[in-house]
């Protein structure tokens, strides 16, 4: 199968090898703990809550995950590079989020200083935001590089679909496209957590899918150990990370779905609509060239 | 900014001014893009975000080397490699006389350092000769990359407000914005006929309509058979004459050899699917006698 975006698997490949080399060079194991004094230091807690408004953020002023994804990166760099004070974080925060927005949303999304500073609610002036800016930047050595869990979801998820093409053709309610966004939205809740930190990005988005796999394919076993080579993670991290993944995303029932295969009866399942899968499902639809309108239902076995 | 002593102004960028200076101490010459940063309520400038992330990915001889950014309180500079001129100025100082050889060695220079973004999935989206410079070794290489921008796998919409209008390619000037590396093919495939031509720019429309007809007349109007999906870009127009080809290409570049002008033609294709890549055109028979190490 070759890709709408004309990536085929060798190219993947390529992308593969060029994310691990960048992963070595860049990335680093971070670590947050709780703390006891919140006035003056800033802590797991309030790193977590910090990450999971940039999430909210991404969602008001509709931009891509992969600005999200990079704005907790560089969030997480930021913290580990200074001592700041917890008064700070949300604008240190909303800032972060400026910061990813200009380097990967085009200039007509990107909103201007004044308006990120109203809408987000963000009790900071645009002077303070645009002072942050410089110090967050100058912290960083004007370095905003990244390469983050979503990178290597798409990339794996991808390769899956081009090795595996008809993976999905006995489900009843899933498309390649519509996984990635399941995925993805699973992916921005995990990163919101800061003890994925302790993981390299290859692992987070590893682990993520082979969640996934587990829910409907009997060869996830074997599926997983292949990706699991390629990239070189040990057992014991993977298997963690996995662990670590399910207790979070067991906090958000609404995004488990679950995978029919055709000749399930109807009997058990429930429907709910959710509207914001859209905005993904509808640029990931074009990746996998799938040009019907089927509906943005998402459905759920009652009682998982 | 004791590190390096300014010589001359250069020019100006998207967003900034450049000079021309030299290290004080290893004596190094270099180009400095100032971009000022007191004065903007929007903070530093996305473009010069965006350069400075690429450019420190990029690492390739026919991409200009970004060597180092400083900052003060006011201003942020980049330095980057010396290049003596663009391919602009080079046009001015050729009087009309272009070598065909020096044409082959530019545009395989050019094609080299497009692939390599690609390969390294980037879009330049701002091809044009000011943004080529050309050093006295006959190198060529890629500069201004605050347009540029990173692309991932999903299939995103992007901005339709890229690119010079001259090398504009037609889907973008109907207002596609989901486009990927052909959108820069187009571009080359401009400046490669405006090479062959010693520097006489090959489509150059006044806006968007002049700009789609002068590129129709010359290689007919498109059809739904020809590009299937061009009737549902978000801003065709189904105002444009049938144009039928009437004009040779012996008339549009009399002086390019017939594989070059085979080259040109793959590269110019309306419908964005069917335009050859860098790594294909590289491959091309037109370059099947280049043989100089340098341009290799």
């Amino acid at each position: 199968m070759r890709l709408h975006s004309g990536v085929d698997n060798t190219q993947l490949m390529v992308m593969l090898q060029d994310a691990l080399v960048k992963e070595t060079q860049i990335w680093k194991p971070l670590q947050y703990e709780p703390v006891k004094n919140k006035d003056v230091e800033i802590g797991s807690e309030e790193r977590d809550e910090a990450t999971r408004w940039l999430g909210r953020l991404t969602e008001q002023f509709h931009m891509h995950p992969e600005t999200m994804a990079l704005a907790v990166t560089v969030l997480d760099r930021f913290l580990h590079s200074v001592k700041a004070r917890p008064k700070y974080l949300r604008c240190i925060t909303l800032t972060c989020f400026y910061l990813a927005a200009k380097s990967t949303e085009e200039d007509e999304i990107i909103p201007g200083t004044d308006e990120l500073v109203r809408e987000s609610g963000c009790a900071c002036s645009v002077v303070d935001v645009l002072r942050m800016e410089r110090i967050i930047l100058d912290k960083l050595s004007w370095d905003l590089r990244s390469i983050t869990s979503l990178d290597f979801l798409h990339i794996f998820h991808a390769l899956l679909m081009s090795r595996c093409p008809h993976l999905l053709d006995s489900m009843r309610n899933m498309t390649a496209s519509r996984q990635l966004s399941i995925l993805t939205r699973k992916l921005e809740r995990c990163i919101a957590f800061h003890e994925i930190l302790a993981y390299r990005p290859a692992t987070v988005a590893l682990a993520l899918l082979s969640l996934e796999l587990e829910l409907f394919v009997p060869e996830w076993f074997r599926m997983t150990i292949a990706l699991q080579k390629t990239i070189q993670v040990n057992n014991h991290d993977l298997i963690h990370c996995r662990e670590i993944m399910t207790h979070h995303l067991s906090l958000y029932p609404r995004l488990h779905v679950a995978y029919i295969h055709n000749k399930t009866s109807k009997r058990k399942v429930e429907e709910i609509e959710v509207d914001d899968d859209e905005d993904i499902y509808d640029s990931i639809k074009r990746l996998y060239n799938e040009d019907d309108n089927s509906s943005s239902v998402i459905t759920v076995v009652s009682g998982s | 900014m004791q590190k390096y002593e300014k010589l001359e102004k250069i020019g100006e960028g998207t967003y900034g001014t450049v000079f021309k200076a030299k290290n004080r101490e290893s004596h190094e010459i270099v180009a400095l893009k100032r971009v000022r940063l007191d004065d903007d309520d929007e903070g530093v400038p996305s473009s010069a975000l965006r350069e400075i992330a690429l450019l420190k990915e990029l690492k390739h001889k026919n991409i200009v080397r970004l060597h180092d950014v400083l900052h003060s309180d006011k201003k942020l500079t980049l330095v980057f490699e010396y290049c003596d001129q663009d391919l602009k100025k080079y046009f001015d100082s050729c009087n009309g006389e272009i070598d065909q050889d020096t044409v082959k060695s530019f545009m395989f220079q050019l094609l080299k350092g497009l692939g390599f973004c690609h390969s390294h999935n980037v879009l330049h989206r701002d091809l044009k000769p000011q943004n080529l410079l050309i050093n006295k070794n006959g190198e060529l290489k890629l500069a201004d990359f605050g347009l540029a921008r990173a692309f991932g796998i999903p299939v995103r919409c992007y901005s339709a407000e890229v690119v010079t209008l001259w090398y504009r390619p037609p889907d973008v000037l109907f207002g596609a914005k989901l486009y990927s590396t052909s959108i820069d093919m187009w571009s080359a495939g401009c400046i490669f006929a405006e090479l062959a031509n010693a520097g006489r720019p090959l489509f150059p429309g006044n806006d968007v309509d002049d700009q789609l007809k002068r590129i129709f007349k010359l290689l007919g109007t498109p059809t739904d058979e020809t590009w299937p999906g061009m009737t549902q870009l978000p801003e065709y127009k189904d105002k444009y004459p049938m144009y039928h080809v009437t004009t040779s290409w012996q008339q549009v570049v009399p002086k390019l050899n017939a594989k070059g002008k085979d080259l040109l033609q793959k590269l110019l294709v309306c419908n964005p699917s069917h335009r050859l890549s860098a790594d294909d055109g590289m491959e091309h028979s037109y370059f099947a006698d280049l043989n100089s190490t340098i341009d290799r």
